[in-house]
């Protein structure tokens, strides 16, 4: 956590070396050899942003699927989650908020590879983003480590991937399955996303000019006040409260008169409002045959409809590419991104930033002068800044000699983000905080490639590679956080600047309590692949690589990763004469390939770190005031002999075309098995140790993939369609040591069913009076939960194994909360210069515990509790279940009536949305707009609304706002809808 | 120019075998030591080592007694002079229905953190001589100094265990990563082993730490002074008030007794002295901070910046007027005080006859319908204004005041009256009450009585019962309990689902 180990050793000299190697073969001088030049990337995918798409391969033979990327730079999309949301087969994506740029999104391809058991482990299942071939580094889950709540993470928490900006973007191609992954190494394990940006071409001088400017719309919502909670609460007084609960009736409630809670509920208006939002981006690309550049700026604002949340981004990138010699291309890029970030003002998250929960006795009142008093003093006192630099470059090296071909790359991404806070003293019980975040995610790689094609005769030829590649992380922060300065002008933690005082570098004013961490990791791998190809008909490739990681210990560094792929064309040797096949190809592969950690406590194996934190307070730091050191009593055990995880997959694919291509599809079949992962087990309460970690988790997800592409219409009206629907399911296999079922906290897993299911109490009614409730004939003991009697007023859970004691054992599996389908349908018309294009968004089968309407009924113990969890927020006054649906308990009782574990709070959580909705104009048509009728140019006029329907079952809200793991808390900010006008030029 | 064509190739297949050969080379830069931790060849080599695991092992009993306020659920709450305002679980604890499903009460069911000192403290014992032979800072006689304090901590570990879950496994040596299950042994053999770990622990502990005159380990420890270490770590005088108390759990009075006049006899070597009223509850009294008068204490210390919001009795107990918040968690019924302090002058808290009004510094706003506790208030750097509630009161587990009225009890069980008598009175004078003057039969309850005056927020109240009804058993309910193990706690599903060797204590069953 805060320890500084001095004796860990540092090696440098090797990246500096590498380098300077790199720039010494790029000192030569130029030949005037006269050459045609070569793109250093494939554009094997590329698709071009005109209005007339022609239809293409959607899917290349390698499994990748690639995202169609005319609906996404047609709307206010602002981070890739949001664009890949439905738009390929497999691909999962959950914002579970709808706050511009916050970090509360995921993507999960082909499903979920572990239980998410902690907030850190779905960090452990992203797939990688490529940006032109560099892997981004994410945020690393260690910021959790010091809190005391772990709702959003320390720092500016904002999303890494809103620096992607959809109009530089030329392809973003999805990589599936082993096989396809497989070049990338086991940092692909989970998946790859691959973004291409545009680049320079030969030929191309182009500028481009793209812009958008529309609102976010102010979301409709029903109030509420004093009266209606006092009527909510009011059945659950009559029939149970004691004399001594009313005394106890909350103060806020219990007089009438109060004009601020009993007076209009208009908090909203200050609370939801239409924002704007906008983005304006340019290019220039030009260059000659031997050296051609791009350069992309854009400035994009996206803004929520709720609590003032806005994301503002100004991008630059910078392209070249070079031939200095006849065999040699000299390629680099730089991009960079700023991410200012406006958050939420939320009670939550400005108490778990604090780590400090004062009194919450009574909530905010929902008049708008009690509000808008708080929004003041955050307008006119605070600071709230979230700011987030990113730089990513690369400088590349391409030999081609006969039939050689080398690569050589270096490549770094970099990543800041920096958070300042200041709350005075009036928002606080005359107490004021202060706080600094700086922390940075680093990562350095060097890779190295030789290509040798091989041709054994006309029919056969052989391709060989050999690759290696050295991959370096670092993510380090440094916060602050301080409470009780002496005024509310001094906003930033004054430390003493005299190096001759005691108290040098202590703060001045402020107590201030410090953090800082750091961790380092490094992947080494080495690859070989043989690729024989026959006839363009068939392919098979081998391809094997061993990778070194230094988060694994020193006895399993190394994992070998096989994979073999086949690729067969049925179409060019069998059906060359069949009218109705257009195509028809079938792909097989089989992978096994290592899962890379992101922690790196595993890799010393038994130890020591600090661990003097009890529940209220984590990171605790010192004893009698020095640091300590003791084994990882809290964190767990870690033993020797920890294996690497691996992922094992086998893909079977078929590729049709009918009617002369009009209809294509793809239809793919997968079974993904993560082995020999990780799991916390629960151990014997007398070993001092919560758990110890132990491989041996087993989790198979199995699926189809079905994506069917159709040109519908074909003339002076064109129509073309996309569908994709993926199925997915996951079944636990093997839990460590062999046992076949275990608790961990509130989460059962049990071998053979899935470990994405919410385990539940059956409610069968409610025991109307004491003598309802039965009796064991066997010891004559009263029915009961957890040793303690029922009462008249709590509810019948079903005794699933007839013990007259209600348990852990009675819950039952019910639902969960990843969707068995998901998928997209989308479509484009067009007529002459008009297009129209919409496109909607479904996840089926997936349930949701609404533990939001739980709280809502569970107002007497969380009223006592005073912790994070019973914060009522401003949104508290917003009506959002239904009351009468819900049985009336008991919610004094010791059983915790209304505990959110049981069926009368599962719901349905499928959905469809109807996700955008284009209507577009190309001007470029109009000869006096283009003269000379090139067809680069485009001139492309657009109206876009996004998110305009939701169908759901689902009674509480947006049924995507819901946490990673099916919980919905009602935190989630409101997705907008948003209406945008924009333009497109190319000239 | 034809020279020029070849070398560049040549050149660059040489910068690949160049890479290649520094790449195998790079295979040592998988080697990382993380930041977080401390490997097992790094560890236990220097005299920092030790001082680390020594502390970090007595900081777990903090996070174990501080966790959900444990202390005080455990000890103050059963059956006691206190309520609960609001919050069930509490409610549920006060009224003796350990077995409700709250969190925290299913939390404190758990041992675990008791677990992990014991674990702790025998690591420490079993590794730390490997620091003799690599740093000869670290002396003989400070190995054995931090050894005896490793034995008694344990010891008090198995002692707090004892008095809450009765029999407990007992577990003696370091079984890293094994996880074997071991079964409860009796109470009396755990207890049994605790105080013969004390009585060796107690040669080799000093009365001071960092002190020059001290006659066991002179000189300062660790590099520092009494300043730093006073109401810190075990003394020979924490160890022996240890002791006392097993004796007096087992109804060994003589033991009780002696070991009592042990820590009574040497009090002023170690700085221990009695503690006037008003020092009780001042904002840097008794309880601020750390200082040599608490005989065995857990210290929040603002010095050391480890003040904290859980852990503290101020966290169930204050409220508005001090802090902010309005109303306490726990408090004590007007009713109860004016029982329990019934008594005219009693510094603590009595009523001035002339004016009606109350004068107390223990309780704040009596007679409103908020009374606060307010023994401890320890708020940050002993300052009164409670907008930040940052305490910094110890976990005092003992004082000279409480080891003086467990003296006049072991004397009076004995049948020493008069010695009884006098050790109680030192304590009802320094309170400004009268000599004890009530009947020799009345003497018992005339200490528990005191008792229940003197260490209410301490975490006595229920330990105090089980011992009075132990020697009274003159009520039946309670007898009950004692008979049924009903005075110990359940033991949470989670541990027993984890050992098919423990089962639940009849009572709870």
């Amino acid at each position: 956590m805060l320890m500084k180990n001095t004796r860990t050793t540092k090696h440098r000299k090797c990246q500096y070396l590498f380098l300077s190697f790199l720039l010494m073969s790029l000192g030569y001088p130029m030949y005037g050899h006269s050459m045609t030049f070569t793109p250093s990337f494939r554009q094997d995918t590329a698709e071009k942003d005109s209005l007339f798409v022609k239809l293409r391969g959607f899917v290349s033979k390698k499994n990748k699927d690639t995202v169609a990327l005319r609906p996404l730079k047609l709307a206010p999309f602002v981070s890739l989650q949001q664009g890949l949301k439905g738009n390929a087969a497999g691909v999962y994506v959950q914002e579970t908020s709808g706050e511009p740029g916050a970090a509360a999104q995921s993507i999960l391809i082909r499903g979920l590879s572990s239980p998410l058991l902690s907030v850190k482990d779905i960090y452990q299942a992203q797939p990688v983003v490529y940006l032109n071939g560099i892997p981004l580094i994410p945020d690393n889950p260690f910021l959790y480590d010091i809190q005391r709540f772990d709702n959003v993470p320390i720092g500016p928490a904002t999303n890494l991937l809103s620096t992607i900006d959809f109009d530089n973007v030329e392809s973003i191609n999805i990589i599936k399955g082993g096989a396809a992954a497989a070049i990338y190494g086991p940092r692909a394990a989970n998946g790859a996303i691959f973004i291409t940006t545009k680049n320079a071409r030969e030929g191309l001088n182009q500028i481009s000019f793209n812009s958008y400017y529309g609102f976010a719309q102010k979301e409709g919502v029903t109030t509420l006040n004093g009266q209606n909670e006092n009527d909510f609460r009011k059945p659950f007084y009559t029939k149970y409260a004691s004399p001594a609960d009313y005394d106890r009736y909350p103060g806020y409630l219990k007089d009438v008169t109060n004009a601020n809670y009993y007076g209009p509920s208009n908090w909203t208006d200050l609370y939801y409002k239409s924002t704007p939002v906008h983005s304006i981006n340019g290019s220039i690309t030009g260059g000659t045959a031997r050296s051609n550049f791009r350069f992309f700026g854009g400035n994009t604002r996206n803004a929520g409809n709720a609590d003032g949340t806005k994301l503002d981004k100004y991008q630059a990138s910078f392209f070249i590419n070079m031939l200095p010699l006849k065999w040699l291309t000299v390629s680099s890029m730089i991009n960079a991104t700023r991410l200012d970030r406006d958050r939420n003002r939320s009670f939550r998250d400005r108490f778990s930033e604090m780590q400090y929960v004062p009194d919450l006795t009574s909530p905010i009142a929902p008049n708008k002068l009690i509000y808008g008093n708080l929004l003041n003093e955050y307008e006119t006192k605070s600071i709230d800044k979230n700011k987030t630099n990113s730089i990513q470059g690369y400088f590349s090296l391409n030999a081609k000699l006969g039939e050689f071909d080398f690569i050589s790359r270096v490549s770094f991404d970099y990543n800041e983000g920096l958070r300042d806070v200041f709350y005075p003293s009036t928002m606080l019980d005359a107490n004021n905080f202060v706080s600094n975040f700086f922390g940075y995610n680093q990562r350095f790689l060097i890779e190295n490639s030789l290509k040798y094609k091989y041709k054994i005769d006309d029919r056969q030829n052989l391709n060989v590679e050999f690759g290696q590649s050295f991959q370096s992380d670092l993510n380090k922060y440094n916060y602050a956080f301080g409470y009780k300065g002496s005024s509310d002008y001094i906003k930033i933690n004054v430390v003493e600047g005299d190096p001759k005082k005691a108290d040098y570098l202590l703060p001045k004013d402020f107590i201030v309590s410090r953090f800082t961490d750091r961790q380092k990791s490094n992947l080494s791998s080495l690859f070989a692949k043989v690729e024989y190809n026959y006839n363009e008909d068939l392919s098979l490739t081998v391809l094997g690589r061993t990778d070194g990681s230094s988060n694994m210990q020193p006895s399993a560094r190394w994992f070998f990763s096989p994979v073999i792929s086949a690729d067969y064309d049925l179409k060019n040797s069998l059906l060359k004469d069949n009218s109705t096949f257009s195509k028809l190809s079938f792909t097989a592969s089989w992978s096994r390939m290592g899962s890379l950690l992101i922690n790196d406590s595993f890799a010393a194996g038994p130890q020591y770190n600090v661990d003097l934190g009890w529940s209220d307070h984590p990171a605790f730091y010192s004893y009698g005031g020095f640091g300590t050191l003791s084994r990882p009593y809290s964190n767990g055990w870690v033993g020797y002999d920890i294996p690497w995880a691996y992922v094992q997959e086998s893909n079977f694919g078929i590729n049709a075309g009918f009617f002369n291509n009009r209809l294509q599809g793809r239809l793919e079949l997968y079974s993904k098995n993560n082995n020999r992962m990780l799991l916390p087990m629960p151990v014997n309460g007398e070993s001092g140790y919560t758990a110890a970690y132990q491989s041996g988790m087993d989790v198979n997800n199995s699926g189809i993939e079905l994506t069917l592409q159709a040109e519908v219409l074909k003339g002076k009206v064109n129509w073309t369609s996309t569908f994709n629907a993926s199925y997915n399911k996951n079944k636990l296999k093997a839990l460590p040591g062999g046992i076949s079922e275990i608790l961990i906290g509130s989460q059962k897993l049990k071998v053979g069913n899935a470990v994405d299911q919410f385990w539940v109490l059956q409610s069968q009614g409610v025991f109307q009076a004491d003598t309802d409730v039965p009796v064991n004939p066997a010891n004559y003991q009263l029915f009961n939960y957890k040793g303690l009697p029922f009462h008249g007023g709590d509810p019948i859970w079903k005794d699933q194994n007839s013990d007259y004691t209600i348990n852990e054992a009675d819950k039952v599996a019910m639902g969960n909360y990843m969707p068995k389908v998901t998928g997209n349908f989308s479509n484009h018309l067009s007529y002459q210069n008009i297009g129209l294009d919409f496109n909607f968004y479904f996840a089926l089968g997936r349930n949701i515990l609404n533990q939001s309407a739980a709280n809502r009924f569970d107002f007497i113990n969380r009223r006592g509790k005073n912790d994070i969890a019973s914060i009522d927020e401003i949104t508290f006054w917003q009506k959002d279940f239904d009351a009468a649906k819900y049985p009336v308990y008991n919610p004094w009782s010791a059983v915790q009536a209304y505990r959110s574990d049981q069926d009368i709070f599962m719901e349905n959580g499928s959905f469809l949305k109807l996700r955008s909705v284009s209507l577009s104009y190309d001007l470029s048509k109009l000869s006096f707009l283009n003269r000379n009728k090139k067809t680069a140019h485009k001139f492309l006029v657009y109206f876009t609304g996004t998110n305009l329907f939701t169908l759901s079952p689902y009674i509480g809200g947006d049924p995507e706002l819901v946490g990673y793991t099916g919980i919905d808390n009602g935190y989630g900010l409101p997705i907008p809808r948003t209406y945008t006008l924009g333009i497109k030029v190319d000239l | 120019m034809m020279f020029k064509t070849i070398t560049i190739p040549c050149r660059i297949l040489i910068g690949i075998l160049i890479s290649g050969f520094f790449f195998s080379g790079c295979n040592k830069k998988l080697d990382i030591d993380s930041t977080h931790l401390v490997n097992e060849t790094n560890n236990w080599k220097s005299i920092t080592d030790t001082r680390s695991a020594l502390l970090g092992t007595y900081g777990l009993l903090r996070a174990a007694m501080a966790d959900n306020n444990g202390h005080w659920l455990y000890g103050e709450l059963r059956n006691g002079d206190f309520q609960a305002s609001s919050r069930l679980d509490l409610k549920a604890i006060i009224g003796n229905n350990l077995n409700a499903p709250y969190p925290v009460v299913q939390s404190l069911s758990s041992w675990r953190r008791f677990y992990a000192v014991i674990n702790s403290a025998s690591i420490f014992i079993d590794r730390a001589h490997e620091v003799m032979a690599t740093d000869r800072q670290y002396t003989e006689k400070n190995y054995q100094v931090d050894i005896a304090q490793m034995h008694a901590l344990r010891a008090f570990a198995y002692f707090y265990m004892v008095r809450i879950w009765g029999d407990v496994p007992l577990i003696t040596s370091v079984n890293d990563g094994t996880f074997e299950q071991v079964k409860r042994s009796p109470k009396e053999v755990v207890l049994g082993y605790a105080e013969s770990e004390l009585l060796k622990a107690v040669e080799d502990l000093p009365y001071r730490y960092g002190d020059i005159n001290d006659p066991i380990f002179p000189g300062l420890y660790y590099g520092q002074s009494t300043f730093n270490w006073s109401g810190v770590l075990l003394t020979k005088l924490s160890a022996y008030a240890i002791l006392a108390h097993i004796a007096a759990w087992n109804e060994r009075y003589i033991d009780a007794s002696g070991y009592a006049s042990f820590v009574l006899n040497n009090a002023n070597r170690a700085g221990a002295a009695y503690t006037l009223t008003s020092n009780l509850s001042k904002v840097d009294g008794l309880f601020y901070n750390k200082n040599s008068s608490q005989i065995f204490g857990l210290p929040f210390s603002w010095d050391d910046r480890e003040s904290s919001i859980g852990g503290h009795m101020e966290d169930l107990a204050l409220a508005t007027p001090l802090i902010a918040r309005s109303a306490p968690q726990i408090y004590v019924p007007d009713q109860t005080i004016l029982s329990v302090y019934s008594e005219p002058k009693d510094e603590r808290f009595s009523i001035d006859p002339l004016t009606g009004r109350s004068v107390t510094d223990f309780f704040i706003g009596f007679g409103s319908s908020n009374t606060i506790f307010s023994k401890m208030k320890c708020i940050r750097n002993a300052s009164t204004d409670g907008s930040l509630a940052l305490y910094t009161s110890a976990i005092v587990f003992t004082r000279l005041e409480e080891i003086t009225l467990l003296y006049a009890e072991s004397m009076t069980v004995l049948g020493n009256i008069q010695a009884g008598k006098d050790a109680l009175d030192k304590i009802r004078i320094a309170r400004a009450l009268p000599a004890y003057s009530g009947t020799n039969d009345g003497l018992i309850d005339a200490i528990f009585q005191e008792r229940r005056r003197e260490l209410i927020g301490e975490g006595w109240r229920w330990y105090d019962q089980v011992r009075y009804n132990r020697i009274k058993r003159n009520n039946p309910e309670f007898n009950q309990l004692i008979n049924r193990n009903g005075i110990y706690w359940p033991l949470s599903q989670d541990v027993m689902s984890q050992n098919s060797l423990l089962s639940q204590n009849e009572y709870w069953r």
